[in-house]
């Protein structure tokens, strides 16, 4: 078990000592969410014209003027929406590309501890690892995608036609157990994926198969479990803490702003040390 | 044994006329779904005139095959019937063994008719040649006995595993009107079809009903439950009604019943155990909603008030209003910021008062109904869940029920499709929930901000006082508003409201104001020969800094006078009225202080108003509002790609 705590320990320290490299995931992060409320931005100008209800709807949410904005100059949101799936789409790629930089970067740092560090490395390790990374993320989409068909059938094996139905009840109860069933195969879905990256970045075999079955092996060891709930406690703690923060205050828009870019920045902390403590646990 | 649930109904002065009166001994037979019934129609010929033919309404023949009108119409949607041939979901009602008080069979005369559409098929309506016509104001006994299929989970009524609910069930004589009597020139029947939109238009009369279940099932109804017989392994539930126009019952074995009092009624809740707590919400917002009803309108003057909230199974028969029992719809698991069982209890008991109480034809006028129904919806579920958040208010997104239904509205491309003037089945191709239900309640809201909610509660009171427990229509409804505004209002609507009514009744226009444009000119000193011809220069004058001008703008067809405001850079404001009739219309003024917003209905009375955003406009930028709205967006935007990265 101290293996374990040694790892999130070197995870913290490298991300300490690489700063920039979460400068640069959140600005990324930033710039992406920009670019893709940009069309929103254009469209709710030149809706609102020079109304004064654009502050209202600023200040709180209002239905009646969405709405209207919506029947009386619709047009625009449909592009809007795709724009915003267009970039998280991306931002799915991006995410690859940082992990693979991380755990790429801990190599490289353990093996020349003492080269100075340059940005461009993480950019280099992103590059060298991506596709690799990429691969594994599509797997695990697909496997999270046959699940959740499988969760579908066993949720509607009895039919969905509610006049079928005695009551709601065994459904809600099925839903449940479903959702708790889905966190479960997630929480060893993200083991599965940090050790079968880990275990590419440390044995650079452009073949992955061999780097999945062995993470396969590796998810249901208490150490990897131990290791992931290190890695969640704190930020489930900041979780519960800032939608708590954000249902008592009552703040104005900046001091909002400003608790959700923590919140985000706590977010991919948990990302960066993740990915470097799991590196570090494997190798 | 018999043994009787609560008082015996005393005997009540009578609050209807009493038309239509029925004695009906019912068995149902659980495992065949047949329903056989013996009856007693009292009826009294309202009218002058003799009267020498009935007209019933046999609802289940819509039921009967698909040739229907109702099946035609497409009113059965093909999710209600995807097991209807294996099943036999099918139904029917047949009269059998007609006989008047003179002991003369009538039954050979029993013919089916089509007044609506002349579709052959369609024996909704059936006709009885009377051997011994009903003489003026005089009353005469009939009696018969008819068989009925239950139908399976179709709208509104019909069976499904154990569960029984019996709405537009039984043949239902139609209303005869004596002339003068709404649209009638002559005396004449008024007995539709039955359509897949719109039910009621009943005559009063009182119910004396003794319904033969298995004895485990447990009886919901309408009046009062004045005894249950127990005979071997069945009961026999009696129920009275009075003053009522229909009749609906329910029976299941799974039924939990529920109780609280609102003055003199009691509140019975029928459900099933798995749904106990909604009880929580049923009853306050119930006790609520009478007491808004009891002060705005009147008493509502019946014992009992049964809800029903069915089963899953039974969802078909769920948000429909009967005399003094009401159905609601939900699901166990509802949050409490899905508003759904509120709502519908809310709608549904206010149908006690239109529909029932004032029983207004549904069929032909459903705005009366359906519409009066929906404005007092939003009055009442706004007043007591807040106006933004009466109808959904889960994680941030919030929605009250009358803004909810505005929206509706406005997003429907079917909203113009027929005035609210047209009958239920002439909105063939959509457009009866938005029209009927959502458009009356946007003019009705309209029209409280334009008399003022006192005026407003005043005239609905009027109404209600005086059309409850006869049939009034629309030309009715105008007339009370027609008068108490010429006699509340007279400067302002010297002429009534028929301007209104014209154009929100019979029309399918629409209503669009905007601020067009704010300019404020620097004033220029005079030029040109101004006081004498002997001296063309510039004249001191004492002159206000700037000419402003606001131009007011109508988009839309319909006219309605509007309330202008003008806010100078100090905050402070000018209010102008405009009649509303021309297309433009500017407010011109002299001031040391430029203008920087301008109003159009700043007090926001015009609900019916497409494109509220365009009402206000200000000449300073909007863009740090918008900003702010997008930042709120990017925010979201940013945490939602960081939690999908988080998973894959
Ligand atoms: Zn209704």
């Amino acid at each position: 078990m101290s293996k374990v705590i040694e790892s999130y320990k070197k995870g913290w320290q490298f991300l300490w000592n690489h700063k920039s490299v979460l400068c640069v995931i959140y600005i990324i992060n930033l710039l992406l969410a920009y670019l893709s409320v940009g069309p929103l931005k254009n469209y709710l100008e030149s809706a609102f014209g020079s109304s004064t209800l654009a502050k209202k709807l600023a200040d709180k949410f209002d239905y009646t003027i969405i709405m209207d904005v919506i029947n009386n100059y619709g047009v625009g949101v449909g592009v809007s929406l795709s724009s915003l799936f267009t970039f998280i789409f991306i931002y799915v790629f991006w995410s690859s590309f940082t992990g693979a930089g991380v755990m790429g970067l801990v190599k490289k740092r353990k093996q020349n501890p003492d080269d100075n560090f340059k940005l461009v490395q993480f950019f280099i390790e992103g590059a060298i690892y991506f596709f690799r990374f990429l691969r594994v993320s599509i797997y695990l989409l697909f496997t999270y995608a046959v699940v959740l068909f499988l969760m579908f059938k066993f949720f509607s094996k009895d039919g969905l036609s509610v006049f079928e139905f005695e009551s709601e009840v065994f459904l809600i109860n099925r839903f449940w157990i479903l959702i708790i069933l889905f966190i479960i195969i997630a929480f060893f879905g993200s083991i599965f994926r940090d050790i079968a990256r880990s275990f590419i970045v440390i044995e650079d075999q452009p073949n992955i198969l061999k780097s999945n079955i062995k993470a396969l092996k590796s998810i249901v060891i208490v150490e990897s479990i131990a290791l992931s709930l290190i890695n969640l406690i704190p930020l489930v703690i900041i979780s519960a803490l800032y939608y708590l923060l954000r249902n008592v205050l009552n703040e104005p828009f900046i001091v909002a702003f400003i608790i959700s870019q923590i919140f985000l920045l706590f977010r991919i902390i948990y990302r960066i040390v993740r990915c470097a403590s799991f590196l570090e646990f494997t190798d | 044994m018999v043994f009787c649930l609560g008082t015996i109904q005393a005997q009540q002065p009578a609050l209807s006329n009493r038309v239509a009166n029925y004695n009906m001994d019912i068995n149902l037979d659980t495992e065949t779904k047949k329903l056989n019934c013996s009856t007693i129609l009292t009826w009294t010929n309202p009218s002058a005139d003799t009267i020498s033919e009935l007209y019933f309404h046999l609802y289940y023949n819509a039921f009967k095959n698909a040739n229907s009108t109702f099946f035609k119409e497409r009113g059965v949607p093909d999710w209600l019937t995807s097991d209807i041939d294996e099943t036999c979901g099918w139904a029917y009602s047949h009269v059998s063994n007609f006989k008047d008080d003179a002991e003369n069979d009538l039954s050979a005369s029993l013919e089916y008719v089509q007044p609506d559409d002349n579709n052959p098929d369609d024996q909704t309506v059936l006709k009885v040649t009377l051997a011994k016509p009903v003489m003026p104001y005089q009353t005469q006994k009939f009696t018969f006995d008819w068989e009925a299929k239950i139908p399976k989970t179709m709208p509104r009524t019909g069976y499904n595993k154990d569960f029984f609910f019996f709405a537009q069930w039984f043949p239902k004589v139609g209303v005869y009107e004596p002339a003068g009597m709404r649209f009638a020139e002559e005396g004449q029947w008024n007995c539709h079809q039955y359509h897949s939109s719109g039910e009621y238009y009943s005559d009063f009369g009182n119910y004396e009903v003794k319904m033969n279940v298995p004895s485990n099932f447990i009886v919901a109804s309408s009046g009062v439950n004045v005894g249950i017989e127990k005979k071997g392994e069945r009961k026999i539930w009696h129920f009275s009604g009075h003053d009522i126009i229909d009749f609906t019952w329910t029976c299941s074995p799974h039924y939990i019943i529920n109780e609280d009092n609102y003055k003199q009624t009691n509140i019975r809740l029928y459900t099933y155990s798995y749904k106990d707590h909604l009880k929580e919400r049923y009853f306050p917002t119930i006790k609520f909603c009478m007491q808004f009803l009891d002060e705005h309108l009147g008493t509502y003057p019946y014992k009992t008030l049964s809800i029903v909230d069915p089963p899953i199974h039974g969802m078909f028969t769920g948000g429909m209003e009967y005399p003094t029992i009401i159905t609601s719809l939900s699901f166990c698991f509802f949050p409490e910021g899905i508003k759904t069982p509120e709502t519908l209890v809310v709608h549904e008991f206010i149908h006690q008062y239109f529909m029932q109480m004032v029983a207004t034809h549904e069929v032909e006028e459903t705005w009366m109904d359906e519409g009066i129904t929906t404005y007092y919806e939003g009055r009442i579920l706004d007043a007591y869940m807040g106006e933004h958040t009466s109808t959904i208010d889960v994680l941030g997104f919030k929605c009250g029920n009358k803004e909810f239904n505005r929206a509706e509205y406005f997003s429907s491309d079917s909203r113009k499709l027929a005035p609210n003037s047209a009958k239920s089945w002439h909105y063939k191709h959509g457009g009866y929930g938005d029209i009927a239900y959502n458009k009356t309640a946007l003019w009705l809201q309209t029209l409280e901000g334009l008399l003022g909610v006192e005026l407003m509660d005043a005239l609905m009171k009027k109404y209600f006082q005086t059309w409850k427990f006869k049939h009034p229509s629309r030309n009715d409804f105008i007339a009370i508003f027609n008068e108490g505004v010429k006699e509340a209002l007279p400067e302002k609507y010297p002429n009534g409201l028929d301007w209104f009514f014209q154009q929100v009744l019979f029309g399918t226009n629409e209503c669009d104001y905007k601020v067009k444009s704010i300019t404020n000119t620097e004033s220029e000193a005079p030029r040109g020969f101004i006081n004498n011809l002997d001296d063309c220069s510039a004249v001191a004058a004492t002159l206000k800094k700037y000419n402003s001008q606001v131009i007011f703008q109508r988009d839309g067809e319909i006219t309605v006078p509007q309330n202008l405001q003008i806010i100078f850079e100090d905050g402070s404001s000018q209010f102008f009225s405009w009649d509303g009739q021309e297309r433009s219309f500017d407010v011109s003024v002299a001031t040391d202080l430029k203008i920087v917003e301008a109003r159009v209905d700043p007090e926001g009375i015009i609900m019916m108003d497409r494109n509220l955003i365009n009402n206000y406009m200000t000449v300073q930028p909007v863009s740090g509002s918008v900003r702010k709205i997008v930042g709120k967006v990017l925010t979201k935007m940013q945490h939602l790609m960081e939690s999908i990265s988080l998973l894959i």
